[in-house]
């Protein structure tokens, strides 16, 4: 028995080479857009694994601080002064400063590391992997290393791994690691170190004792997060902030995004995948239905209307656009991997940003489209006489 | 009954200079059952006629009533939908080469939505039998003659069985016998109720028996009816 005749989808395949080549076209400008929100999420996804990945409610840091690599300090007597809040059940003190890494023990082969201290007797820095070497680094000029920093790093990294006793230059400073922890890089950040607070002002000695990068908060069970934050601001004088966890990992995304051009590179980068993608596909049904004028003409002297005819067009986009789609869904799949692997960014697909892109994919053929159906709502059927 | 009334039909293209004026105050009968064959001199204004009846053109002076509808000054959506009661036969068939010749034809039924079923596959085995292209259905238009071809374009035109055939030059493009061979299926038409109007430079149909209407370039004749009756004498003007 006859269905519909799926006019759209046969016009289409009927030049297997042209429609390849459409294929291809689209594919390429959707890899492009693939790849642009891939790494613009790699950026904020990455500035903000240590935010995510410690344990704390809330966070006290100076108004002047920009982002994680580039903190300013604040009096350590502020987080003695939260300590004693009701809701407040530990504090933990973090130092952090970028440090240089001479990884060929040469000036010129150097990259930045940021190094962490902490108070390795009374710290709540629940980072994967760090808590069992908290005792050992009491030791003088200790450290453990991320082991997913930069291939800069990795040699080090292998070595300790291999049960070798490695030391790292940290600017004037040759320190022991002692083992490694899972954290990752990020645009800012090519490495990081954790050491004791006294080994952190042994690599910048001239550091104050008294003044801090980071003031993690743990509140009680049950404590209102809003309510207790309220309070820490009445009870803090104003050389500091006091953000949730929601409220600090927005503000470096903020700052990566707004403050920083990468944010805005990546973004246009995305759009100007889809201008690429919008004028493939224009040139791509603009020719088809150049082509198929004349039956185009036909069909509207049959009696079919110009919505059909629109119809048939935005039908061939959407076809199109999910044609494109899929190789291109499957090849970013594989950047993906490559780029994490290159870069150790955390270039992961998720399911919304598939979604998102096959939307965009849709939208951008259905609007080329559009502009195509222009010239299908002009064919005059008196033509065909 | 009546398919086509033109009555005082004026048509002119617009123009930049001046109107250029096509018809002027055509006025021409075609009852079901009778075969109009339009013929004339290139200019004289056979097509453009065609194209009003067929609701492709709206004009604005006279009246031209098709299948009981009035088509000047008729409404887009009113001319649409009386191009579906109206089979088109064009002289580039214009099949898209992309379907199949079954699928060509379904065209033709697709648009009044009786396009699905069984009723719908017999309707595209009949005519394809009628028109001698039975075996063709699933080939494509692009693996048939010109001679098949002009008949799948006759098939998509009938499948829907319009009361009114509307073709221009049909034969154009064929031989002998396939030029025929169409004109017989129009006769078979007419003889079945539907009025069928054919515009042509054909000297095999102008010579044949069939009646058929002749007009001087630039224009007809004013108020002169024009109703050509199958078996009906020439009535050449």
């Amino acid at each position: 028995m006859p269905r519909s005749v799926p006019y759209a989808w046969r016009q289409l395949s009927h030049d297997r080479l042209k429609l390849f080549a459409a294929v291809l076209g689209i594919a390429f400008a959707v890899v492009l857009v693939f790849m642009q929100l891939g790494l613009r999420a790699a950026l904020f996804d990455s500035a903000v694994r240590f935010h995510k990945g410690i344990d704390y409610d809330l966070v006290l840091l100076s108004p002047r601080t920009n982002f994680l690599a580039r903190t300013r300090e604040f009096p350590r007597s502020r987080l003695y002064q939260v300590a004693g809040h009701a809701d407040v059940e530990d504090v933990t003190a973090l130092y952090a400063r970028s440090a240089t890494y001479y990884f060929d023990g040469t000036a010129d082969t150097h990259v930045t590391v940021l190094v962490f201290g902490i108070d390795p007797v009374s710290t709540n820095l629940q980072l994967a992997g760090v808590a069992p070497f908290l005792p050992a680094l009491r030791a003088p000029d200790t450290a453990i290393i991320d082991r997913y920093s930069r291939k800069e790093f990795r040699g080090s990294v292998a070595a300790l791994l291999a049960g070798e006793r490695v030391e790292l230059q940290l600017n004037e400073r040759r320190v022991s690691l002692l083992g490694t922890y899972a954290l990752g890089t990020s645009f800012g950040i090519d490495g990081t170190v954790i050491t004791s607070d006294l080994n952190f002002r042994r690599i910048f000695p001239g550091r104050p004792a008294g003044k801090i990068d980071l003031g993690l908060v743990r509140l009680n069970d049950g404590a209102e997060v809003l309510s207790a934050q309220q309070d820490l601001y009445e009870l803090l004088p104003g050389d500091v902030i006091v953000l949730t966890r929601e409220e600090y990992v927005a503000k470096e995304v903020a700052y990566w995004n707004s403050a920083t051009p990468i944010g805005y590179v990546f973004s246009l980068g995305a759009i100007i995948g889809v201008i690429v993608g919008l004028i493939i596909v224009y040139q791509i049904l603009f020719s088809d239905v150049q082509s198929h004028l004349p039956e185009y003409a036909t069909l509207k002297a049959m009696g079919y209307s110009n919505g059909f005819l629109r119809g048939l067009v935005l039908r061939e986009a959407i076809y199109l656009a999910c044609l494109g789609f899929v190789p291109a869904c499957g090849f970013a799949l594989l950047l993906y991997d490559q780029a994490a692997q290159a870069t150790q960014l955390p270039m992961e697909m998720t399911i919304a940003r598939a979604v998102t892109v096959l939307a965009v994919t849709i939208a951008m053929c259905a609007a080329s489209g559009l502009f195509a159906m222009r010239k299908v709502s002009r064919v005059d059927p008196a033509e065909v006489f | 009954m009546r398919a086509v009334d033109v009555r005082d039909l004026d048509f002119s293209f617009p123009s930049r200079r001046q109107e250029q004026r096509v018809l002027e105050r055509v006025t021409l009968h075609i009852d079901a059952g009778e075969v109009a064959v339009l013929t004339g001199p290139s200019g004289s204004g056979k097509s453009t006629l065609l194209t009003i009846i067929g609701g492709l053109r709206s004009a604005r002076e006279g009246s031209v009533e098709v299948l009981g509808t009035q088509m000047v000054k008729a409404r887009r959506r009113t001319l649409v939908q009386m191009r579906r009661r109206i089979g088109f036969v064009f002289q580039n068939h214009n099949l898209s080469p992309a379907l199949s010749v079954a699928q060509n034809i379904q065209m033709g039924l697709q648009h009044s939505g009786n396009h699905r079923g069984k009723a719908a596959k017999q309707k595209i085995e009949r005519i394809a039998e009628r028109v001698g292209l039975a075996d063709a259905l699933g080939k494509s238009p692009e693996q048939l003659s010109g001679g098949q071809r002009q008949r799948a374009g006759i098939a998509r035109a009938l499948v829907n069985e319009p009361k009114l055939v509307l073709a221009d030059e049909p034969t154009a493009s064929l031989d002998k016998d396939n030029g025929a061979a169409v004109l017989r299926l129009f006769d078979e038409l007419a003889e079945q109720g539907s009025a069928v109007v054919l515009v042509t430079h054909d000297k095999r149909i102008s010579s044949s028996p069939t009646a058929f209407c002749r007009w001087r370039t630039g224009a007809w004749y004013p108020r002169r009816t024009c109703c050509c009756r199958m078996p009906a004498p020439r009535c050449a003007n």
